[in-house]
């Protein structure tokens, strides 16, 4: 019966149905089946399931976004109901994700929420046109252990540097890892304004922050994933 | 009182933007475009077909078009300021259809040039917006490249790259600097144009934020022989900022270019619903920016571009279906993966090109190179090979060029899907900006493709 229930909270996620995995996470609950069981067994096996199909593009980010809403669904049921020190433990890292300043352009900036996500990160996304002081705001509230900015026009990278910039002025820049991406965006200029990582893809910003995250100082900056020569 | 069509004003547009179908961004992404694409790709039965990239099937376009028109009245725009959608019903549609022009003029004295709608299998020209096509171009080269595109009999109007700092100082989106960027940059399209010798030539403007745009089309800068530029981004959106750049331009005058790139992998899903998304698009570019030269055709978010196969068929269809349909100026994009001094480029850019002079295209944008990704990786050199491709292609019936197309198509496919495009180098490694000829290596490069594609069956001049 237990495995049944974790079953259904897979299937949720990867139906996208967000009422689904409430509701299933609820009787989870009910039925006293572990959280973190719930959560491994249940809601991140479903998602790892779209994170594979997205990668080998059988499905799009349409539906990888529904069922992030989903997992989000089931994970605000079950984490209230962890002990102290399991939620971090389940998490891979807490990102705070954005266009950046003047820049209305979404789908890349998604497609990365939606590759996190899949892989077990907590993301903040606060939308297009960002201004530098919010991201940092947001990640102070939310202690995030990353920021990453996208960016897609020649006049609006510059924000990324920004956010940067302002980190330093404000003593904040060790507390956070910037990864930067984007259609205008260079490893060159990741280097330029001193960004941890970059990405060439949206499904390079998974990989980055797990290395930069996992090996810290011992990784030399920027970390360069999907450049090509 | 500004009339998009007899049944439509712009002030219509104003008020369903307020009063429209209240949608939110997350359900816009997430169920109506993706639902609402897949439902009319299989009602219509509209299937990427990897034997076809180029489509020679005439009820196929058809279908794409009567898909697209369906989704186009369903959907509407959604405007992201009010979270509304902006409808147009079936009759308003069909008088943008009938109404539009299907001539425009550009340009001035001996390099005034008229625009018309073509056919696929048109043995017309199409018209060619030449030149680094908003890629990042250093402030010290910027006039000679220009010049150096201007120079060639390919560049009907100049597609002028951005220039990134001014006076040696970045350019900002939202600040003052892009309003004076805006303003810097068209005043330095203008002397490269003057410095070879075609002072008249139409220049295609800045799509920064509205800021730019108000720079460009100040004194010195942009004026009603030129495009003017908007867009929907993503997937059938609008911004009042948007809005707001086509009332300045009917104000004036100026002629709309509207342009959209549905992705492949993005909100539409694969390339069927991109496909349809991208006619739907073009509707609404006419329909509510009163895009004068609609441009719209989906890009691959997958692996960059739109030379792969799938953004060709998504292209060559979307083209088919408006083409046959309407008598719209419709435009295309030369975006390939690869740059400069590199055969990959040039692979892609035959390919490109064969498939939007067959398939009707009015006119089209590049070259690209590179996506625009990297400054400077843009060189004239892939400019006239362009030209000289289009001409050749011209006339062509779709299945020999479809058969030419995956002959061609073989030598990048892979490439491109292995996300290993050579991002080449830039023009200050391959090209001479003073006595504007490519570098022994650029130029061994293209004789040698050109051989190739001659072997191939394509009548280029050797």
């Amino acid at each position: 019966m237990k495995d049944k229930i974790l079953e259904k909270l897979a299937d949720a996620v990867l139906d996208g149905n967000e009422e689904a995995a409430e509701k299933i996470a609820k009787e989870a609950i009910d039925m006293k089946i572990d959280p973190v069981r719930a959560i491994k067994e249940g809601l991140s096996k479903g998602m790892d399931i779209i994170g594979k199909k997205f990668r080998v593009h059988e499905i799009f980010i349409s539906q990888v976004m529904l069922s992030a809403y989903a997992m989000k669904a089931g994970l605000a049921v079950l984490q209230p109901a962890l002990g102290k020190g399991e939620a971090k433990g389940l998490r891979t890292g807490t990102v705070v994700l954005g266009t950046v300043f003047g820049d209305i352009h979404d789908i890349g900036k998604d497609l990365v929420g939606a590759m996190l996500t899949t892989a077990g990160f907590e993301v903040y996304d606060l939308g297009t046109e960002v201004s530098p002081i919010d991201f940092v705001t947001k990640s102070e509230e939310v202690k995030a252990d990353a920021i990453a900015l996208s960016s897609l026009m020649t006049s609006t990278k510059f924000y990324q540097q920004d956010v940067i910039r302002y980190l330093n002025d404000m003593g904040l820049r060790e507390k956070y890892l910037v990864i930067i991406g984007g259609g205008a965006v260079t490893p060159e200029w990741a280097e330029e304004i001193g960004a941890d990582g970059y990405g060439r893809f949206a499904t390079d910003a998974a990989e980055i922050l797990k290395i930069l995250l996992k090996k810290g100082n011992k990784v030399k900056r920027p970390l360069i994933i999907g450049e090509v020569e | 009182m500004v009339l998009i069509c007899s049944l439509l004003s712009f002030m219509d547009i104003l008020e369903r933007a307020e009063t429209g179908p209240v949608c939110t961004p997350r359900e816009w992404n997430t169920r109506v475009i993706p639902e609402t694409a897949a439902r009319k790709a299989k009602e219509y039965d509209i299937r990427f077909d990897p034997e076809n990239p180029i489509v020679s099937d005439d009820s196929s376009a058809d279908d794409a078009f009567q898909a697209g028109f369906e989704m186009a009245i369903e959907t509407g725009l959604l405007c992201l300021d009010t979270q509304r959608r902006i409808l147009v019903d079936e009759k308003e549609m069909r008088a943008v259809i009938r109404e539009a022009r299907s001539e425009l003029r550009y340009g001035s004295g001996a390099d005034e040039i008229m625009y018309y709608a073509r056919k696929p299998e048109d043995k017309r020209s199409l018209r060619r917006h030449t030149g680094p096509f908003a890629t990042a171009v250093s402030e010290d080269i910027f006039i000679s490249l220009h010049q150096a595109y201007c120079q060639s009999h390919y560049t009907d109007m100049l597609a002028g790259g951005t220039v990134p700092t001014i006076y040696g100082r970045p350019i900002k989106a939202g600040t003052p600097s892009e309003m004076l960027g805006g303003m810097y940059g068209k005043r330095l399209l203008r002397e490269a144009a003057r410095r070879a010798g075609r002072p008249g030539i139409p220049l295609g403007g800045g799509n920064g934020t509205s800021l730019d745009h108000f720079g460009a089309w100040s004194p010195g800068g942009l004026t009603v022989a030129d495009h003017c530029v908007t867009s929907i981004p993503s997937d059938l959106k609008t911004k009042y900022w948007i809005l707001s750049k086509v009332a300045q331009a009917w104000e004036h005058g100026w002629k709309i270019y509207a342009f959209s790139h549905p992705t492949i992998g993005g909100y539409a899903g694969g390339p069927e619903g991109a496909t349809i998304v991208s006619v739907a698009a073009a509707l609404m570019c006419a329909a509510v920016l009163r895009g004068d030269a609609p441009e719209t055709n989906p890009y691959d978010g997958r692996f960059f571009g739109n030379s792969n196969k799938e953004a060709t068929w998504g292209r060559s269809l979307c083209t088919e279906a408006i083409a046959r349909n309407t008598h719209f100026i419709f435009g295309v994009d030369v975006d390939p993966v690869a740059g400069p001094c590199t055969e990959t480029l040039l692979w892609e850019v035959a390919g490109c090109v064969i498939t939007n002079t067959v398939s009707g295209a009015a006119w089209s944008n590049g070259v690209r190179s590179a996506t625009g990704r990297y400054q400077d990786h843009v060189t004239p050199l892939e400019g006239v090979f362009r030209g000289e491709v289009e001409v050749a292609a011209r006339g062509m019936k779709r299945t020999n060029a479809n058969a030419l197309y995956k002959a061609i198509n073989s030598k990048f496919e892979d490439i491109i899907r292995s996300r290993k495009a050579p991002k080449g180098k830039p023009v200050q490694e391959c090209y001479d900006l003073k006595k504007f000829k490519a570098s022994s290596e650029w130029q061994e490069i293209y004789e040698r493709v050109k051989k190739e594609l001659i072997d191939l069956g394509l009548q280029l001049e050797s």
